[in-house]
């Protein structure tokens, strides 16, 4: 009995501290908190995200006699190496332009079964400290890989345009009349639905964005790429006509993606 | 000493949550703390790693430590009339936990995972039993053994 009535404290009082927090969660009393936690725990965060897209130590055969200080070290030198070349290819392209562009690094991207599963949501070690704000387009080179959804002070969340409840405008390449909008499948997929009849689509066919900015030119800007066209669905019986998409970038192999800001 | 072993063990699993899988691990080990252990601390656990998760992963802070607490209580409520050391009551209860879980989270596949939840429950439920418990005796026990 004494035993019940200690559980019953204990639940009552953590259930009482959860309502409150919850209740309060929508206004600003708990930045501080929050910038300090999800600030201590982001670089391990980063070092887990590293080690699961495999990163590996630069030579297996010596980890035996090398001391652990001396793995840290190589293992932070193959990730300067890897996001300084993500950062030359991206400045090299010249759309978007490079000035307007925030890098930011990938600390988690969940997915069911890791490396198998595509992810639905990277969450990015950038917030609103750096500028970045809802409703901002992330992208690497000048491939669409989503927008972001949610910002805190140190850490944002960028909704992939795979996920199921991502929608947005776009057209063919090379041809600026045939409009669709591209939806998110989940795992990994995308379909370019609403496409009129008459419409002439093949597969190969490269997707751009259509555009979707505000007066701030904060959004999604015009041609950006979103993927390729893999397969057409076409009946006759039906209003539009279908068309499956691949992105040309696997989101959940990066360590690096960029913000644009302007 | 033992608690503090799991609790680190219950932070790793936090942070393999945040960054590369959407399964419920820290749910599944609260649960099989609970079930073997059977002290309060893991609610405190549970309120406070509810809490870092909520940050990681941007939710509405307080709102998984909620639904932790809430599910180890339900557990608990079973414990007293059940007996629910066993691996049957750990695969329903993770199974459970962890659908309504990925479902009030919007995950997808929430079934398919749950089902896979329900079975890695099960795993982290024998591995926790491997380490044994210190037995506290008290004083009359050591009285009637001298």
């Amino acid at each position: 009995m004494r035993q019940g009535k200690s559980y019953f404290s204990v639940f009552f009082v953590f259930f009482v501290l959860a309502v409150i927090i919850f209740a309060f969660s929508k206004t600003n009393i708990f930045t501080v908190p929050i910038t300090y936690i999800s600030s201590l725990f982001s670089p391990i965060q980063a070092n887990f995200w590293h080690f699961a897209i495999g990163i590996k130590p630069y030579d297996k055969n010596n980890l035996k006699d090398k001391n652990l200080e001396l793995v840290n070290k190589i293992t932070d030198f193959q990730k300067l190496q890897e996001q300084n070349k993500a950062l030359l290819d991206q400045f090299q392209t010249l759309t978007p332009k490079s000035s307007t562009l925030l890098p930011a690094e990938i600390l988690g991207a969940p997915s069911f079964i890791p490396g198998l599963s595509a992810p639905e949501n990277l969450i990015i070690g950038r917030g609103a400290k750096d500028n970045v704000k809802v409703g901002q387009a992330v992208v690497y080179k000048n491939n669409l890989l989503g927008k972001i959804t949610k910002v805190t002070s140190n850490i944002s969340q960028v909704t992939l345009i795979t996920n199921s409840k991502s929608s947005l405008t776009a057209v063919i390449g090379g041809n600026q009349n045939i409009l669709g909008v591209l939806k998110g499948q989940g795992s990994g997929e995308t379909v370019l639905d609403n496409i009129l009849l008459s419409e002439n689509l093949k597969n190969g066919d490269l997707v751009l964005t259509k555009g979707d900015v505000n007066l701030n030119l904060e959004g999604i800007p015009p041609g950006l790429i979103v993927g390729k066209i893999i397969s057409v669905e076409k009946s006759p019986s039906a209003l539009f006509q279908k068309a499956q998409v691949q992105g040309l970038i696997d989101a959940a192999l990066l360590s690096t993606v960029f913000v644009i800001v302007e | 000493m033992r608690i503090l072993i799991l609790s680190l063990i219950l932070l790793i699993t936090v942070l393999i949550e945040a960054t590369f899988i959407t399964l419920p691990l820290s749910l599944l080990l609260l649960a099989n703390f609970l079930v073997l252990e059977k002290k309060p601390w893991v609610f405190t656990a549970a309120f406070f790693s509810g809490l870092v998760l909520d940050i990681l992963l941007l939710r509405f802070l307080g709102s998984t430590s909620l639904y932790f607490v809430i599910f180890l209580y339900i557990m608990y409520l079973y414990e007293r009339k059940f007996e629910t050391a066993n691996l049957y009551f750990i695969l329903f209860a993770s199974f459970i936990g962890c659908f309504v879980y990925l479902t009030v989270f919007h995950v997808r596949l929430a079934f398919t995972q749950s089902v896979a939840a329900a079975f890695l429950g099960v795993a982290i439920f024998f591995v926790i039993k491997i380490f044994p418990k210190r037995k506290n005796i008290d004083y009359h026990s050591k009285l009637e053994r001298q």
